[in-house]
């Protein structure tokens, strides 16, 4: 690892006034998993590094009925998945953080430093992204919330300005009578970065069985996280038919743009996006027809990820 | 290059350190501490071997900055026997035959700790789960997802 | 087995396991030396170049840099990865075969520095043509990997082009054999790359006295070999060389050889301090040899009644820039355990521009097991037979020849197969869409070489055992339990001494599945001489005739007095002034008779046909291994190879893109995780053999042959679809299942 300057600030303001100073040269620690990665093989070279860890009130997990889950910048996904309300009220995020690294990772990692690295493959991402999700930023010019995905510019590229820092994400509590799921596809069972990742959230209308409204998010095929917004019109109004689901599959596997690496062929993974996007959406349509408990919601997650 | 002093709290032990920032709490343990029970078998985070409780939590060490974790409470496997008494996971591995070249574990014995303070009436899926962030190429786990489940009996007593 | 043991056969801990367990144990990278320095190197970017200049003068420069050192320190002595070829050296010298082959190493007084100054020397190359594909650079007019082939030191068979190295068979009359079938089944199967995946990167530190004796400490199987190496290529005496093996953090055969000691010890002779060097794990897969892939073609003759009539194998094995081990294995292994009357066959190794093939757990064979396994299943679904029954037909049996002309001897071969058989769900096969079975057969044959061994009686009653054979996998534990049966003492009351090179005299690699088999035996015969002296004190001092002797509970008696007797430990301290002297037991054994063993897998999976994932659903495996001395530790070996097998059928593959390694990383190489295990049942079949300890044969190697090909022929099984090449990752499945479709 090449020798950087490293600085503790204790407020957000503080940090933010390093990060203007120093603009490219300076980057923020937050977990480190990607961080430390990225230093240790020259790909990131900062000469200062800001740890925001030690910045109060930035590790914050709260919920409430008006304002929703509020996960804060600093907060792991292991307080996040073990999280009894998370666990209770939003099954699929404490569901999707499983599939994040291993134990020990998710120990460190965190929901918004995952997110600003902005990679197209972060298995957090697609959840969010499909639940609605949105994050606070905190900037020299104050502070301003926008939907997760305009955070995302590209492979590895986020829109903030010099000296934005993201401070929360902010989940309104799902409507009743909808279902989530996060399939992640990989081959091998964890600690695997995604070939292909679906979320899928939908809502029906109780007295009709439509769907009122269709989210679904793709991870690994394109170059940001991204909603499959022809899919979900198809969804959206309709009755979620066989035929229905199967052409939202293959119009889900149109918006996509993969590309082939060591993990598989773009081709595959343009095909698994329609197959994985009709599965995702049938779960998400049985559990939002049968108000399955969160127990099971998780258990479903977890099967699909092994 | 310049150092900072850091004050790291491992095993229960004070020690003041002059480090690098760049330096992980891996390698700061094992070479400044001589503590080499953790173990570098990747320094990305995949393999595990460098499994070590921050604040109680298992984290890979090699992950971590040694001027991050300063302040916090840093545990390793040396600190996991009690003198020359083993800890209830370390007997199991030993008894169920779960050791075989030993490099993975210190880690693994560190995260099957983790798992049954917490839960101390694992499953064996959540057993496999537990552990899935540490890599073993000898073993086959089989014998380790053994020794685990045996020494849960002496947490859920 | 009749005879009941009081210390073999039993689930004894390891010896090292508590060691192990607080992480006490010394592995390579552990070792701390007063006033040490560090080494980093650097690696060739070109898969094929010549070197113009190397310009170090930045690093030099930089302050707590010691040295730098090219191939331009080193002798100019080649050495060969196998005994058979003198083809490389240290470092590459003029020029560069492989992305990642050592150009400069550098000494400095920490890691960070080290790294620095390595990212400061600049190299010129010019690049010359390379070839990447073993197929295309067999072919007549190919880039040359080594344009002075023929002028190498040592003897390979067949030097032409590429081709590096060619062993071949023939038994009977192929021709006549094929013409006499019913049906001829033709296939070409491919293996892919492998990283051995062992948790521990290398490590070792070296430290050259002011005399120039050089002690080297390292993470090795094999630390004669690296003695050997070290000395003959440094012009070095071998007594002036010591090695002291540390624990071994996993090999799988890719520690047999030196890695990185010889830039420590130059590097220690030229700065006077003590040198460690610890290698990344990008090293490991960038600069330590593999396993390489391998293209077999076989053809097979068969009668309707399922008997082979001949075969015909013709094996192309990738040998990288440098000619590795097992590339023999197309011949050795191209009948599997069955009956072959008549057979020709092939084995070629072939320089590429990728890294130099290394070992890992029997490298060559596995790869022929996937081919001729999988070209057994198709055999059998020629002529519509049951793929298991079909194979039990075939099976060599006592007294046959084997492939090298050994007699067969008294073997479990058909008691392992059976019990495959009726321990798995062979026989009550689930209906279910996309559930499959399949069966894979292999063999080897216990591993001989030489050993040596030396037990002496202290005086307290306990017993030392010193042998240069270094433990992998438990063998301390089990060679000292051979020792406390042998000579009536208990367990604990056996240590097996640390070793060094020094130390002990040679013995051979630990590796090749031979500790137990040889070393077994040997410290059995060093243990059996030490208690005839034993008796031939205590005959005199006891005033008895010493066939009517016997030791009970650590005493010497005279059987049917048991009063009349005297402590092991009375007879140590007696033997000291004694005519005879100190109760010392020797042994040195170097080949041992063949002693064949057989390995079974069943696997059961179930086939996702819309993502073209595997899984594993159960895995059953058995295996005639003679005797388990310790089960623990066999059960471990053979768990441990079986999964290791599966990674290798389902994901594992290191990729290179001309030459350059794409995945050199544990985050893009997948090794198998907790949860990808299925659950397992082993089966150890022990028909004992005449010459192994307690009857004891070998283990290790064959646990990691069969899945591959049983997960292929269980995908068959499942799907009808076949697919020859590995891995079954799946998009290939998913691609197969589609043509499958479209073509229905």
């Amino acid at each position: 690892m090449l020798p950087f300057e490293y600085f503790e600030p204790a407020t957000l303001r503080r940090a933010s006034s390093l990060l203007v100073k120093y603009g490219a040269d300076a980057r923020i620690l937050n977990g480190g998993t990607d961080f430390m990665v990225r230093v240790r093989q020259h790909f990131w070279k900062p000469k200062y590094v800001v740890n925001i860890k030690k910045i109060k009130g930035l590790d914050h997990l709260t919920y409430s009925k008006n304002q929703g889950l509020r996960i804060g910048a600093t907060a792991t996904y292991g307080r996040v998945e073990a999280d009894p309300v998370v666990r209770q009220r939003f099954g699929i995020v404490s569901a999707s953080a499983v599939a994040v690294g291993g134990v020990q990772i998710r120990n460190l990692g965190t929901y918004i430093g995952n997110a600003c690295n902005a990679s197209p493959a972060a298995d957090s991402t697609p959840t969010m992204v499909a639940m609605g999700a949105k994050v606070k930023i905190y900037g020299p010019n104050g502070a301003r919330v926008i939907p997760i995905e305009e955070l995302f510019a590209g492979v590895g590229r986020n829109t903030l300005q010099a000296g934005e820092i993201v401070t929360e994400i902010q989940l309104d509590t799902p409507p009743p009578n909808t279902g989530f799921i996060y399939i992640k596809h990989s081959p091998r069972s964890q600690m695997d970065i995604s070939v292909v990742g679906v979320a899928s959230v939908i809502t029906l209308n109780p007295d009709n069985g439509r769907c009122v409204d269709a989210r679904i998010a793709l991870g690994a095929v394109g170059p940001t996280v991204f909603r499959a917004k022809k899919a979900e019109a198809i969804l959206k109004g309709s009755e979620l038919t066989g035929d229905v689901l199967s052409r939202a599959a293959i119009a889900a596997a149109d918006e996509s743009s993969p590309i082939g690496d060591v993990r598989a062929p773009a081709e595959y993974r343009k095909d698994m996006v329609g197959v994985l996007t009709r599965r995702a959406t049938a779960y998400a349509f049985d559990m939002a027809k049968s108000g399955m408990d969160v127990r099971k919601q998780q258990a479903i997650a977890i099967e699909l990820i092994t | 290059m310049k150092k900072n002093f850091i004050i790291l709290n491992v095993n229960e032990e004070e020690r003041e350190l002059y480090v690098y920032p760049h330096r992980s709490l891996l390698d700061t343990v094992r070479d400044e501490l001589q503590l080499t029970g953790s173990k570098k078998g990747c320094d990305e985070g995949d393999c595990g071997a460098c499994t070590m409780f921050l604040d109680g939590n298992p984290v890979t060490s090699c992950m971590v900055l040694a001027v991050d974790a300063a302040g916090r409470r840093i545990t390793t496997i040396e600190g996991l026997s009690n003198g020359t008494k083993l800890s209830p996971v370390q007997q199991a591995f030993v008894e169920h035959g779960a050791v075989q070249c030993g490099f993975c574990i210190p880690g693994l014995i560190m995260s099957g700790t983790a798992l049954l303070t917490r839960n101390p009436n694992p499953t064996e899926e959540e057993i496999r789960m537990a552990i899935s962030g540490n890599i073993c190429r000898c073993t086959g786990y089989t014998k380790v997802v053994e020794a685990i489940q045996a020494a849960a009996a002496s947490y859920s007593r | 087995m009749a005879t009941t043991y009081a210390v073999v056969g039993k689930r004894v801990p390891r010896v090292d396991a508590v060691d192990k367990a607080t992480g006490r144990s010394i592995y390579g990278s552990d070792i701390y030396l007063p006033g040490m320095l560090h080494c980093k190197i650097l690696s060739s970017t070109q898969a094929h170049a010549k070197i113009k200049k190397i310009d170090f003068s930045k690093a030099l420069a930089v302050p707590g840099v010691k040295s730098i050192i090219t191939a331009a320190d080193v002798p100019d002595i080649m050495y060969g990865t196998v005994g058979n070829i003198r083809d490389r050296s240290f470092m590459a010298r003029d020029r560069v075969r492989f992305i990642g082959e050592p150009v400069a190493a550098v000494a400095a007084i920490d890691e960070d520095v080290a790294e620095y100054a390595v990212s400061l020397i600049e190299v010129e190359y010019e690049p010359l043509p390379a070839v990447f594909d073993v197929l295309e650079a067999m072919k007549e007019g190919a880039p040359l990997v080594h344009e002075k082939l023929q002028e190498y030191e040592g003897s390979t068979g067949l030097r032409k082009g590429n081709i590096c190295s060619l062993l071949t068979a023939t038994r009977g009359d192929m021709d006549a054999g094929l013409s006499e079938a019913d049906f001829i089944v033709e296939g070409t199967y491919r293996s892919q790359p492998i990283n051995q995946g062992y948790m521990e990167p290398m490590a070792c530190a070296a430290e050259v006295e002011p005399s120039g004796r050089v002690t080297i400490w390292t993470t090795t199987q094999a630390p004669y070999a690296i003695r050997n190496t070290i000395a003959e290529t440094l012009q070095l005496p071998m007594n002036r060389v010591k090695v002291i093996p540390l624990e071994i953090g996993g090999g799988f055969g890719a520690k047999l050889r030196v890695s990185f000691e010889a830039f420590c010890v130059i590097l220690s002779q030229k700065t006077g301090r003590p040198v460690k060097m610890i290698s990344s794990r990008e090293e490991n897969f960038t600069a330590i040899g593999p396993r390489l892939e391998c293209v077999a073609t076989i053809k097979t003759g068969v009668k309707k009644d399922g008997t082979i009539t001949a075969r015909q194998v013709h094996a192309v094995y990738d040998t990288g820039a440098y000619l590795g081990p097992g590339v023999g294995a197309g011949v050795g292994h191209s009948t599997g355990p069955y009956r072959v009357p008549n057979f020709k066959a092939e084995s070629y190794a072939v320089y590429t521009n990728k890294i130099w093939a290394g070992s890992y757990r029997a490298s060559g064979v596995a790869d022929m097991v996937f081919a001729v396994e999988s070209h057994m299943d198709e055999v059998a679904a020629c002529i519509g037979m049951d793929p298991f029954d079909f194979r039990l037909k075939n099976i060599l049996e006592e007294g046959d020849r084997s492939l090298t002309g050994e007699v067969i001897p008294t073997m479990g071969l058909r008691e392992m197969g059976e019990a495959a058989k009726t321990g798995s769900n062979w026989n009550t096969r689930k209906q279910e869409d996309g559930w499959g079975i399949g069966v894979a057969f292999s063999d080897w044959k216990s591993g001989t070489g030489a050993s040596t061994a030396t037990v002496s009686l202290n005086e307290d009653g306990t017993v030392s055992v010193l042998t240069g054979t270094v433990d992998i996998a438990g063998s301390d534990t089990s060679l000292s339990q051979i020792v406390a049966e042998t000579i009536g003492v208990p367990f604990e009351k056996v240590v097996m001494a640390k070793k060094d090179t020094d130390a002990a005299p040679f013995n051979g690699p630990t590796g090749g599945s031979r500790v137990i088999y040889s070393a077994g035996r040997t410290v059995l015969q060093a243990a059996q001489d030490a208690k005839e002296k034993v008796l031939r004190l205590a005959a005199d001092v006891l005033e008895a005739n010493q066939d009517d002797l016997e030791v009970v509970n650590e005493r010497v008696q005279v059987k049917g007095s048991p009063d009349k007797g005297r402590s092991l430990a009375e007879i140590a301290r007696l033997s000291s002034s004694s005519k005879y002297g100190s109760i010392m037991g020797q042994a040195a054994l170097s080949q041992l008779p063949f002693a064949p063993i057989y390995n079974a897998v069943v696997v059961e999976i179930k086939v996702d046909k819309e993502t073209g994932m595997i899984k594993v659903l159960n895995f059953t495996q058995s295996q005639d291994l003679g005797f388990a001395i310790n089960p623990n530790s066999v059960e471990g070996q053979m768990e441990g190879g079986a999964v290791q097998a599966i990674g290798r059928a389902l994901y594992e593959n290191f990729i290179f893109d001309k030459g350059k390694p794409v995945n050199p990383s544990l985050t893009t190489y997948l090794l198998p995780l907790a949860l990808d295990v299925p659950p397992m049942s082993t089966i150890m079949i022990e028909s004992v053999s005449k010459e192994g300890a307690f009857g004891a044969k070998a283990v290790a190697e064959p646990p990691g042959f069969g899945a591959p090909a049983a997960i292929a022929n269980a995908l068959y099984n499942a799907t009808g679809i076949r697919i020859r090449d590995l891995p079954l990752s799946p998009d290939k499945v998913r691609a197969a299942l589609k043509a499958k479709q479209s073509g229905s």
